[in-house]
């Protein structure tokens, strides 16, 4: 008997999750898309939702043994590739902090990611020559948001550091042996007289591949908790979790075909502009909504899924922008061409922080649906 | 003399210049920024006159020999790119030979161009078009004269107090001798012995607070910036001035504009997308590929045109032309003066005419010297000659580096007199952070707030395509990478 088939449009993280929990119940995959996908443009965690209760407003209700199964999941997998997710202890929501010093809701959180459930003292840490350092700025939004107190400190430029360096180029730097030595010695001369115990967060630029040493070698150095704060695009987190993500699924006999998708037909079928055509027992619409390009905004407003020629929605207002997408999980209708992460509308991830929870129910949801249409 | 003005946009700071230059202590207060009205939201036409040569001959004249005088006294802020009135098949014949003749007649210079020469130049116009004409339109970088204006001001002693609100006359008897104003700092009475009111569009209401009624119609218009300046000569269409007739190449964009919509407030209304696709498809009458485009925002500028006889409704028909008012003469308040209407392109003359009847009025000889002394030179940010001096790369998209914000700047508006962060195609997503929070740490999250809300709505206008997609990602950036409350 030969093994069940998938296509997988896109590979952004819906699209990447797709393809392993696909591959664990033993299809073999093949993955369409045009280009490098989304995940390095985010820093790598999963947020839940804004209050405890969230998933009561999802329009998928999974219960919280369910919910709770599915961050375990995640959690292995996310281990598998070499990334250890940190789930909160308690029922409290969980925040890290931003490059402005807002406190954000975050839930799956890398282990380099700063998370904390309670606001509490922190040692802010600059560094000169870094554009998205602005560690004054931040330190002062945070007092003002956590009440808590900030510390601040600044890291000169490194050597050989030049106006060109943006965060790859700085963690690429620090990635190597001489970068992480001019870390070790710098911070610990900077964090000289700044109480002991406060926990210290600096910009997610500590390495690429050996950021996981490099953060415990500095926290035993300095005998207090090191950690990251995530920043903008392209992010160092979302970078390292693709690199690692891909080399697995790669490794697995994962197909990634290069390629522009036109159409998506019910067989279910995807046609590539180039005129190739792929056929597989189910086809999962991971092809984002309007930030990832599955959904396209008309002039008169219209909110279109250019793949299935269908008006999921009208941008009448700013926020709709995030919410829209199709309605159904099953979204042609014959079972087998299945919308998975931001394809499927009704969240509204930048205003309720349930972009994890969006994609662990929807790309679970759509796995049982294969499986049902195959049995 | 003393002499307080209200308003620091074009008009304000054009009579200030003018009376600082007659030897009067001037100050001018601002109840927002620097060209925060209507000055900083206008599409950048130096204009020759050849737009209301026909509909507006008095502005038309003016206008063409401010433009030729604003090249000698400030070159720096004027780029003498040219410009073409294009006629197309069907487009009034009438029309053109009185525009013809209003030209030769006014002196303002035009040229017959060949259209294939027009057409070698500006492959992307209509094939459509019957005629061209060259005209010495130009360029007028409004930020960059605004704040030659500013500095030469302070040079020789003056003052321009932004965030400070003129609330109330003093009056002694008839006559004004000092004004109210509010800052953050408090309450207190500026000394005077007049009071000039250029308040742009704020102008009625600022007359209204003196008991005064003075008829200004303010009239808003949307303009439209594409990325890239894909033209280098602004392109007008040759017939009556109407909407979506006029491009114009400004720094490393191209802006079309307008439209004309009288509306009661002074306030720039929120842009509005049906607008923006009405402006689309009348630019395509010159641009047949515009929608190709790349749009990267649309704003609204509020135009101050006075109305004599009152509000009338159709805001075309009002004159650009401009009025000073002497309201000792006209209302028996002495000392208090309002300037109002104009355009950008005759700020200048419209300080000299007031200055004129200003000192008049205090039987003061003093003749204006603002037409022959220059404005002075920019200072330029000055080039680092090592690389590294130059600091991070803060924006991309205009190449913004840590040297070129001052610490002493502190707000969105004031950096843009210095660089162009966040006017490029990222719309200050990536860099507005940076930038700001490079300035006043406290103030630095609400700065950041209401430079998004600002952007924002200007994006919102023309979101569709790639527009819709940036705005997806500035709203992603916004909430998920830095946490900010929507």
């Amino acid at each position: 008997m030969s093994s069940k088939t998938a296509i997988v449009v896109g590979r952004g993280p819906a699209g990447m999750l797709s393809t392993s929990y696909l591959l664990q119940r033993g299809y073999q995959v093949t993955v369409l898309a045009e280009s490098d996908g989304s995940l390095g443009m985010w820093p790598g965690d999963f947020s839940f939702g804004r209050t405890t209760d969230a998933f009561q407003a999802f329009p998928i209700e999974l219960s919280s043994a369910e919910w709770s199964q599915a961050f375990g999941e995640l959690v292995a997998l996310y281990r598998s590739f070499g990334v250890t997710l940190v789930l909160p202890q308690a029922q409290d929501i969980p925040h890290t902090v931003t490059a402005i010093g807002n406190m954000r809701p975050t839930f799956a959180t890398p282990n380099w990611q700063y998370a904390s459930s309670e606001p509490e003292s922190l040692v802010f840490v600059g560094i000169d020559g870094l554009a998205d350092s602005i560690v004054g700025a931040q330190a002062a939004t945070y007092r003002r948001r956590s009440g808590c107190e900030a510390y601040e400190v600044s890291l000169s430029r490194p050597p050989g550091w030049d106006s060109s360096w943006g965060t790859i180029r700085f963690a690429a730097y620090l990635d190597g042996d001489a970068g992480a030595s001019w870390l070790a010695a710098t911070l610990r001369e900077a964090l000289r007289g700044v109480p002991s115990g406060i926990p210290v967060v600096l910009p997610q630029v500590i390495g690429l591949e050996h950021t996981e040493k490099l953060l415990t070698q500095l926290s035993e150095v300095g005998k207090r908790s090191v950690s990251e704060f995530p920043l903008l695009s392209p992010s160092i987190g979302g970078v390292r979790v693709r690199d690692r993500w891909e080399r697995l699924l790669r490794q697995q006999g994962v197909r990634f075909v290069s390629g522009r998708v036109r159409e998506v037909q019910p067989v279910p079928r995807a046609l590539l502009t180039d005129g190739r055509s792929f056929e597989a027992d189910c086809l999962l619409l991971a092809s984002g909504g309007v930030l990832g390009g599955g959904m396209q905004v008309t002039v008169d407003g219209a909110i279109v899924d250019e793949l299935v020629n269908r008006e999921v929605g009208r941008m009448d207002h700013l926020d709709a922008l995030d919410a829209h997408g199709h309605r159904e999980i099953d979204c042609l209708g014959g079972g087998r061409v299945l919308a998975v992460g931001r394809a499927m509308g009704g969240w509204n991830p930048n205003r309720d922080h349930n972009g994890g929870a969006m994609l662990l129910a929807t790309v679970r949801t759509a796995l049982g649906m294969c499986e049902e249409v195959d049995r | 003399m003393r002499v307080v003005v209200i308003g620091a946009g074009a008009t304000g700071l054009g009579v200030a210049w003018d009376l600082v230059l007659r030897g009067i202590e001037t100050t001018v207060v601002e109840a927002q920024e620097i060209g925060s009205g209507t000055s900083g939201r206008f599409h950048g036409l130096l204009h020759s006159g050849g737009r209301y040569l026909v509909t507006d001959p008095s502005a038309a004249k003016e206008c063409y020999e401010e433009n030729m005088l604003l090249r000698e006294i400030a070159n720096e802020a004027v780029v003498a790119t040219g410009g073409y009135f294009v006629k197309k098949y069907g487009d009034d014949d009438a029309f053109e030979a009185r525009w013809l003749n209003q030209a030769a007649d006014l002196g303002v210079p035009v040229h017959a161009e060949k259209v294939g020469d027009l057409r070698a130049e500006l492959g992307m116009l209509t094939e459509s078009i019957q005629r061209s004409y060259w005209v010495p339109d130009g360029v007028l970088e409004g930020f960059k004269m605004l704040s030659m204006l500013v500095r030469a001001i302070q040079s020789r002693g003056s003052n321009v107090l932004e965030h400070t609100k003129a609330v109330k006359l003093r009056l002694a008897g008839e006559r004004v001798n000092g004004v109210e104003v509010q800052a953050p700092e408090g309450t207190r009475v500026l000394d005077c012995d007049a009071v000039v009111n250029t308040a742009g569009p704020w102008a009625g209401l600022v007359a209204r607070d003196w008991g005064l009624d003075v008829k200004v119609q303010p009239s808003y218009g949307l303009m439209l910036i594409f990325a890239n300046r894909r033209l280098d000569k602004v392109v007008n269409r040759l017939k009556s001035p109407s909407d979506g007739d006029i491009f114009v190449p400004h720094q490393e964009v191209v802006i079309l504009g307008t439209t004309d919509v009288a509306q009661p407030s002074p306030e720039a209304p929120e842009p509005r997308r049906s607008e923006a696709i009405r402006l689309m498809a009348l630019g395509s009458e010159l641009i047949p590929d515009l929608g190709s485009w790349r749009v990267l925002r649309g704003f609204n500028g509020v135009r101050p045109l006075y109305e004599p006889s009152g509000v009338t409704g159709d805001s075309r028909k009002v004159s650009r032309d401009f009025a000073v008012l002497d309201h000792g003469e006209r209302d028996g308040l002495a000392g208090a003066f309002s300037v109002l209407g104009g355009k950008w392109t005759t700020f200048r003359l419209m300080g000299e005419t007031l200055g004129d009847q200003l000192v008049a009025s205090f039987n003061v000889d003093s003749p204006s010297r603002s037409r022959e002394v220059p404005i002075g030179v920019e200072v330029k940010r000055p080039a680092p000659v090592v690389k590294d001096d130059r600091g991070a790369l803060l924006c991309e998209c205009e190449q913004v580096y840590e040297s070129d914000i001052k610490p002493t700047v502190s707000s969105p508006m004031q950096l843009r007199f210095g660089t162009w962060f966040s006017m490029g195609p990222c719309q200050g997503t990536f860099c507005a952070h940076r930038v700001l929070g490079r300035g006043d740490e406290d103030g630095f999250a609400d700065e950041l707030a209401t430079l998004r809300r600002e952007r924002e709505h200007g994006l919102t206008v023309v979101g569709w395509g790639a527009n819709a997609r940036l705005i997806a990602l500035e709203q992603s950036i916004s909430a998920q990478s830095l946490g900010e409350e929507r």
